[in-house]
């Protein structure tokens, strides 16, 4: 588990080996509290709970309304777009503009990213579009609304790193994600990004917040004025600040990721590109 | 008198409607939520315009009573100078969203229309302090004071309707 403060969604679901267990909810109060998150933690005592432990449903629910806000951030951020425009050059470098590709979002939630780009025809239509998340709740919904507005895309609630599942040929993938390395703890890093080495994906592009307090700020307004649930609230203002600085994922990713160029499109520190509020490492094969 | 009334009236009811869109906004996470959108258009733009109905009533029986009209237009005024730079930069930001190529569209967002959903209460609220000070009417200020509470409470309550469904299955 990553070191200093936590987010409250991390927390609230545990499953090992496609098997969900309980969660106590005193231990999830407990260690907030440990980490000095006293609001949290408050957050974490008033959801509903049977026996001791969180209810299930309770915490499907939250998670389906919590991701659904993120659905709705994500469009005011522009991401779909932001995403089909990076993979379009990634392809087209890559010597894929004629080929079948696949773009796979790892930790795609409700898949809204994916869904847009089907719905919008972001992309051309030789690029399939796979999503994956290890929570099947949050996979069920991102099925059940593809099946309503964008039949052609594909979610699975499985590891998509793993071997032989949703990477069948790596040199034809292009790897995504958006919002989703915050979670990842540093010294995890370059783990996560050897997975795309091991897998011989021809390129991948991972776009997360860029950290600094004008992010810090942005994410405050954008989760008071937007966000409902305490949850949410918490959880976005906690991921800006927890996001890893640009040099930390690009010394990660150059560890991990062998065999491949990378870049991290960000301005500095106190100057942000205004534009790029979630900006991508990339990574291109060789 | 007319013309600032009418001014009001419309400004309260674009509110109404965009409190009514907020509320609905982050509700299912479909790609395509025009349908979503209207619903929560017409339901803000319904429910302010029945939580005035109280302010407008005072306002009326006052005026029809021997009230002073020229505190209503002063009021009417100083709430107006206040709010309209800020309804201005609001509808330019939404104009904006909606125009911009999407690499700049984000900047509406990021500039105007999330900082300014945060100031909305105080902006309305100081509105309110004026106009009710610069009408100098005790009538006028608890009139102006129940519409503004009415246009703050359009999306509290329409959230509280979702909530209540939600939980109603």
């Amino acid at each position: 588990m990553r070191e200093g403060p936590l987010e409250i969604t991390d927390l609230l679901w545990h499953a090992e080996d496609g098997i969900r267990s309980p969660v106590r909810q005193a231990d999830v109060v407990r260690l907030l509290r440990e980490r000095g998150q006293r609001r949290a933690a408050r957050i974490v005592a008033a959801l509903p709970s049977s026996g001791g432990d969180l209810d299930q449903d309770a915490v499907d629910a939250l998670g389906l309304r919590v991701h659904r806000e993120l659905s709705r951030l994500g469009e005011e951020l522009q991401l779909a777009h932001r995403v089909a425009a990076t993979v379009e050059q990634l392809i087209a470098r890559r010597g894929l503009a004629e080929r079948p590709v696949r773009l796979l979002d790892v930790g795609c939630g409700l898949g809204h990213v994916l869904r847009t780009i089907a719905v919008h025809r972001l992309l051309p239509a030789h690029v399939e579009l796979v999503g994956a998340d290890l929570n099947p709740v949050l996979i069920a919904e991102a099925e059940h609304l593809a099946a309503r507005e964008a039949p052609g895309v594909r979610f699975a609630a499985v590891d998509a790193f793993e071997p032989g599942t949703l990477v069948t040929d790596g040199s034809e993938t292009v790897v995504v994600s958006t919002g989703v390395l915050h979670h990842v703890a540093p010294e995890e890093l370059a783990t996560f990004f050897s997975a795309h080495t091991a897998l011989g994906v021809a390129a991948f592009a991972h776009w997360d917040i860029a950290p600094c307090r004008w992010s810090t700020l942005g994410a405050w307004v954008f989760h008071r004025a937007r966000m409902r649930e305490a949850v949410s609230r918490h959880d976005g203002v906690l991921s800006a600040r927890r996001a890893h600085a640009g040099a930390t994922l690009l010394r990660a990713a150059v560890e991990g990721a062998d065999g491949y160029d990378i870049t991290v499109d960000e301005g500095g520190r106190w100057h942000p590109r205004a534009l790029d509020v979630l900006r991508p490492i990339v990574g291109i094969r060789r | 008198m007319i013309a600032v009334f009418i001014t009001l009236s419309v400004l309260a009811c674009l509110d109404g409607a965009f409190s009514g869109f907020r509320s609905s906004l982050g509700r299912s996470a479909l790609v395509d939520h025009t349908a979503d959108d209207r619903r929560g258009l017409r339901a803000g733009a319904v429910l302010v315009g029945l939580l005035l109905l109280p302010a407008t009533v005072i306002a009326a029986i006052d005026l029809a009573t021997g009230g002073d009209a020229a505190a209503y237009q002063r009021a009417g005024t100083a709430f107006l100078l206040v709010i309209g730079p800020y309804a201005l930069l609001v509808v330019l930001a939404l104009a904006g969203y909606r125009a911009l190529h999407w690499r700049l569209r984000y900047l509406a967002s990021a500039l105007i229309l999330g900082p300014f959903t945060l100031l909305r209460p105080c902006v309305v609220i100081i509105a309110a302090i004026v106009g009710a000070s610069r009408g100098g009417d005790p009538v006028v200020g608890v009139s102006g004071g129940l519409a503004c509470a009415a246009v703050l409470a359009v999306e509290p309550l329409l959230d509280r309707r979702w909530a209540r469904d939600r939980a109603g299955g």
